[in-house]
Protein backbone atom coordinates (compact mmCIF):
# COMPACT_ATOMS: atom_id res chain seq x y z
CA UNK A 1 0.00 0.00 0.00
CA UNK A 2 2.62 2.51 -1.05
CA UNK A 3 -0.13 4.75 -2.39
CA UNK A 4 -1.20 5.71 1.13
CA UNK A 5 -0.08 9.19 2.14
CA UNK A 6 2.32 9.51 5.02
CA UNK A 7 2.33 12.12 7.76
CA UNK A 8 4.68 14.51 6.00
CA UNK A 9 2.68 14.40 2.75
CA UNK A 10 -0.62 15.03 4.48
CA UNK A 11 0.76 17.91 6.54
CA UNK A 12 2.27 19.48 3.43
CA UNK A 13 -0.95 19.08 1.47
CA UNK A 14 -3.02 20.78 4.17
CA UNK A 15 -0.42 23.55 4.53
CA UNK A 16 -0.36 24.12 0.77
CA UNK A 17 -4.14 24.39 0.69
CA UNK A 18 -4.67 26.58 3.72
CA UNK A 19 -2.94 29.95 4.15
CA UNK A 20 -4.44 30.39 7.63
CA UNK A 21 -2.78 27.14 8.68
CA UNK A 22 0.53 28.36 7.25
CA UNK A 23 0.19 31.55 9.29
CA UNK A 24 -0.59 29.48 12.37
CA UNK A 25 2.64 27.50 11.88
CA UNK A 26 4.69 30.67 11.47
CA UNK A 27 3.21 32.32 14.53
CA UNK A 28 5.41 32.43 17.63
CA UNK A 29 3.16 30.89 20.23
CA UNK A 30 5.02 30.60 23.50
CA UNK A 31 2.41 28.38 25.19
CA UNK A 32 2.47 25.97 22.27
CA UNK A 33 6.26 25.84 22.09
CA UNK A 34 6.66 25.20 25.80
CA UNK A 35 3.85 22.64 25.75
CA UNK A 36 5.53 20.80 22.89
CA UNK A 37 8.94 20.81 24.59
CA UNK A 38 7.59 19.54 27.90
CA UNK A 39 5.56 16.83 26.18
CA UNK A 40 8.55 15.73 24.13
CA UNK A 41 10.85 15.64 27.14
CA UNK A 42 8.21 13.67 29.07
CA UNK A 43 7.91 11.20 26.18
CA UNK A 44 11.68 10.73 26.08
CA UNK A 45 11.66 10.00 29.81
CA UNK A 46 8.65 7.67 29.48
CA UNK A 47 6.57 9.41 32.13
CA UNK A 48 2.82 9.77 32.09
CA UNK A 49 1.38 13.15 33.00
CA UNK A 50 0.39 11.65 36.36
CA UNK A 51 3.91 10.49 37.13
CA UNK A 52 5.39 13.87 36.17
CA UNK A 53 2.81 15.60 38.34
CA UNK A 54 3.68 13.37 41.29
CA UNK A 55 7.38 14.14 40.93
CA UNK A 56 6.60 17.85 40.83
CA UNK A 57 4.11 17.52 43.69
CA UNK A 58 1.43 19.07 41.57
CA UNK A 59 -1.77 17.80 39.95
CA UNK A 60 -2.05 15.90 36.67
CA UNK A 61 -4.61 18.44 35.48
CA UNK A 62 -1.95 21.14 35.82
CA UNK A 63 0.42 19.21 33.53
CA UNK A 64 -2.44 18.57 31.13
CA UNK A 65 -3.29 22.28 30.98
CA UNK A 66 0.36 23.13 30.37
CA UNK A 67 0.70 20.56 27.58
CA UNK A 68 -2.50 21.75 25.93
CA UNK A 69 -1.10 25.26 25.88
CA UNK A 70 -3.76 26.53 28.25
CA UNK A 71 -1.34 27.83 30.85
CA UNK A 72 2.12 29.29 30.78
CA UNK A 73 4.45 28.01 33.52
CA UNK A 74 6.68 30.31 35.50
CA UNK A 75 10.36 30.12 34.67
CA UNK A 76 11.09 28.57 38.07
CA UNK A 77 8.48 25.87 37.46
CA UNK A 78 9.93 25.26 34.01
CA UNK A 79 13.37 24.78 35.56
CA UNK A 80 11.82 22.31 38.02
CA UNK A 81 10.17 20.41 35.16
CA UNK A 82 13.47 20.32 33.27
CA UNK A 83 15.27 18.95 36.35
CA UNK A 84 12.69 16.23 36.92
CA UNK A 85 12.82 15.24 33.25
CA UNK A 86 16.61 15.08 33.32
CA UNK A 87 17.08 17.99 30.96
CA UNK A 88 17.95 21.64 31.45
CA UNK A 89 17.28 25.20 30.36
CA UNK A 90 20.09 26.65 28.26
CA UNK A 91 20.83 30.27 27.38
CA UNK A 92 20.12 31.67 23.91
CA UNK A 93 23.71 31.81 22.78
CA UNK A 94 23.55 28.06 22.14
CA UNK A 95 22.88 27.20 18.54
CA UNK A 96 19.41 25.99 17.74
CA UNK A 97 20.83 22.74 16.50
CA UNK A 98 24.24 21.27 17.03
CA UNK A 99 25.93 17.95 16.94
CA UNK A 100 27.09 16.26 20.10
CA UNK A 101 29.22 13.25 19.26
CA UNK A 102 27.27 11.00 16.97
CA UNK A 103 23.87 12.23 18.11
CA UNK A 104 22.03 15.26 16.86
CA UNK A 105 20.87 17.28 19.83
CA UNK A 106 17.78 19.32 19.18
CA UNK A 107 17.36 22.57 21.03
CA UNK A 108 14.24 24.64 20.51
CA UNK A 109 14.41 28.27 21.39
CA UNK A 110 11.67 30.07 23.18
CA UNK A 111 11.35 33.80 23.47
CA UNK A 112 10.12 35.20 26.73
CA UNK A 113 9.37 38.90 26.94
CA UNK A 114 10.08 40.38 30.33
CA UNK A 115 8.32 43.34 31.92
CA UNK A 116 10.67 45.85 30.32
CA UNK A 117 9.77 44.59 26.89
CA UNK A 118 13.24 43.18 26.43
CA UNK A 119 13.32 39.81 24.76
CA UNK A 120 15.03 37.15 26.78
CA UNK A 121 15.79 33.92 25.07
CA UNK A 122 15.54 30.56 26.68
CA UNK A 123 15.52 27.12 25.28
CA UNK A 124 15.15 23.66 26.60
CA UNK A 125 17.74 21.19 25.53
CA UNK A 126 15.79 18.01 25.03
CA UNK A 127 18.95 16.00 24.52
CA UNK A 128 16.82 13.94 22.22
CA UNK A 129 18.28 11.81 19.50
CA UNK A 130 16.34 12.65 16.40
CA UNK A 131 16.32 11.59 12.81
CA UNK A 132 14.73 14.90 11.91
CA UNK A 133 12.74 13.08 9.24
CA UNK A 134 9.46 14.66 10.17
CA UNK A 135 10.61 18.17 10.86
CA UNK A 136 8.78 20.27 8.30
CA UNK A 137 10.79 23.04 6.78
CA UNK A 138 8.48 26.02 6.65
CA UNK A 139 10.96 28.54 5.35
CA UNK B 1 7.96 4.83 12.98
CA UNK B 2 6.10 5.71 9.83
CA UNK B 3 2.55 7.00 10.02
CA UNK B 4 0.24 6.44 7.06
CA UNK B 5 -3.26 7.68 6.42
CA UNK B 6 -5.72 5.04 5.31
CA UNK B 7 -7.75 5.76 2.18
CA UNK B 8 -10.88 4.11 0.87
CA UNK B 9 -11.07 2.36 -2.49
CA UNK B 10 -12.45 5.65 -3.83
CA UNK B 11 -9.32 7.46 -2.51
CA UNK B 12 -11.09 9.19 0.32
CA UNK B 13 -8.63 9.83 3.13
CA UNK B 14 -10.75 9.85 6.28
CA UNK B 15 -8.34 11.15 8.91
CA UNK B 16 -6.85 13.78 6.60
CA UNK B 17 -10.34 15.05 5.81
CA UNK B 18 -11.17 15.13 9.50
CA UNK B 19 -8.01 17.03 10.47
CA UNK B 20 -8.54 19.50 7.61
CA UNK B 21 -11.92 20.46 9.04
CA UNK B 22 -10.59 21.38 12.49
CA UNK B 23 -9.51 24.83 13.65
CA UNK B 24 -6.03 25.71 12.37
CA UNK B 25 -4.57 25.87 15.89
CA UNK B 26 -5.92 22.36 16.53
CA UNK B 27 -4.48 21.08 13.25
CA UNK B 28 -1.08 22.39 14.29
CA UNK B 29 -1.29 20.61 17.65
CA UNK B 30 -2.57 17.38 16.09
CA UNK B 31 0.36 17.27 13.66
CA UNK B 32 2.75 18.14 16.46
CA UNK B 33 1.56 15.16 18.50
CA UNK B 34 1.56 12.82 15.51
CA UNK B 35 5.17 13.81 14.83
CA UNK B 36 6.11 12.95 18.41
CA UNK B 37 4.54 9.51 18.03
CA UNK B 38 6.33 9.03 14.69
CA UNK B 39 9.63 10.16 16.14
CA UNK B 40 9.63 8.24 19.42
CA UNK B 41 7.61 5.19 18.42
CA UNK B 42 5.14 2.79 19.89
CA UNK B 43 6.64 1.95 23.29
CA UNK B 44 7.45 5.53 24.27
CA UNK B 45 3.98 6.67 23.22
CA UNK B 46 2.32 3.89 25.25
CA UNK B 47 4.49 4.64 28.29
CA UNK B 48 3.70 8.34 28.11
CA UNK B 49 -0.03 7.66 27.87
CA UNK B 50 -0.39 9.17 24.40
CA UNK B 51 -1.35 5.83 22.91
CA UNK B 52 -3.70 3.24 24.35
CA UNK B 53 -4.57 -0.28 23.27
CA UNK B 54 -8.33 -0.65 23.15
CA UNK B 55 -9.96 -3.49 25.00
CA UNK B 56 -12.70 -5.72 23.68
CA UNK B 57 -12.58 -9.04 21.84
CA UNK B 58 -13.64 -7.53 18.53
CA UNK B 59 -11.03 -4.76 18.72
CA UNK B 60 -8.26 -7.10 19.83
CA UNK B 61 -8.57 -8.98 16.54
CA UNK B 62 -6.83 -6.12 14.75
CA UNK B 63 -5.15 -4.65 17.85
CA UNK B 64 -6.85 -1.32 17.39
CA UNK B 65 -5.20 1.48 19.34
CA UNK B 66 -6.30 4.97 20.26
CA UNK B 67 -4.11 8.05 19.96
CA UNK B 68 -5.06 10.62 22.57
CA UNK B 69 -4.62 14.19 21.40
CA UNK B 70 -5.68 17.09 23.58
CA UNK B 71 -5.47 20.59 22.22
CA UNK B 72 -6.32 23.93 23.80
CA UNK B 73 -9.83 23.73 22.34
CA UNK B 74 -10.79 20.10 22.25
CA UNK B 75 -9.90 16.50 22.81
CA UNK B 76 -9.43 14.21 19.82
CA UNK B 77 -9.04 10.49 19.34
CA UNK B 78 -7.43 8.85 16.35
CA UNK B 79 -8.00 5.12 16.02
CA UNK B 80 -5.18 3.20 14.38
CA UNK B 81 -3.54 -0.16 13.85
CA UNK B 82 0.13 -1.16 13.62
CA UNK B 83 1.55 -3.43 10.96
CA UNK B 84 5.25 -3.96 10.24
CA UNK B 85 6.34 -0.83 12.14
CA UNK B 86 3.82 1.32 10.31
CA UNK B 87 0.97 3.06 12.11
CA UNK B 88 -2.14 3.25 9.93
CA UNK B 89 -4.62 5.96 10.90
CA UNK B 90 -8.15 4.67 10.36
CA UNK B 91 -10.60 7.03 11.95
CA UNK B 92 -10.65 10.25 13.98
CA UNK B 93 -13.27 11.95 16.04
CA UNK B 94 -13.70 14.69 18.56
CA UNK B 95 -14.11 13.28 22.02
CA UNK B 96 -17.21 14.16 23.96
CA UNK B 97 -18.29 12.08 26.93
CA UNK B 98 -16.24 9.48 28.75
CA UNK B 99 -15.33 6.33 26.89
CA UNK B 100 -15.03 5.71 23.19
CA UNK B 101 -18.48 5.61 21.52
CA UNK B 102 -19.42 2.21 20.09
CA UNK B 103 -20.27 3.66 16.68
CA UNK B 104 -16.77 5.17 16.35
CA UNK B 105 -15.22 1.82 17.27
CA UNK B 106 -17.43 0.12 14.75
CA UNK B 107 -16.25 2.45 11.97
CA UNK B 108 -12.61 1.80 12.91
CA UNK B 109 -13.21 -1.95 13.00
CA UNK B 110 -14.72 -1.93 9.51
CA UNK B 111 -11.79 0.08 8.13
CA UNK B 112 -9.23 -2.12 9.92
CA UNK B 113 -10.86 -5.15 8.38
CA UNK B 114 -10.66 -3.63 4.88
CA UNK B 115 -7.11 -2.39 5.33
CA UNK B 116 -5.77 -5.69 6.63
CA UNK B 117 -7.37 -7.45 3.66
CA UNK B 118 -5.45 -5.31 1.16
CA UNK B 119 -2.11 -4.97 2.96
Amino acid sequence: MDSLQNLFEVEKELLDKNSILRDEYKKIDLSFEIARMVKEARLVKGYTQGKLADLLTTKQTGISRLERGLSLPSLSFLVKIAEVLGTYIVPPRANSMYVNGSNTVITRQVIVSDLRGVDMYYSINLAAVSSGAYRANLE
Amino acid sequence: MEIKFMSSASRRCYVKDFIGKQAESDQKQIFSDLKLVAEYGYTASINAGMLKSLKGDKLKKYKIHELIIKTANASFRILCIFRNSVCYLLHAFKKGSDGTPANELSVAFGRASYLVSIL
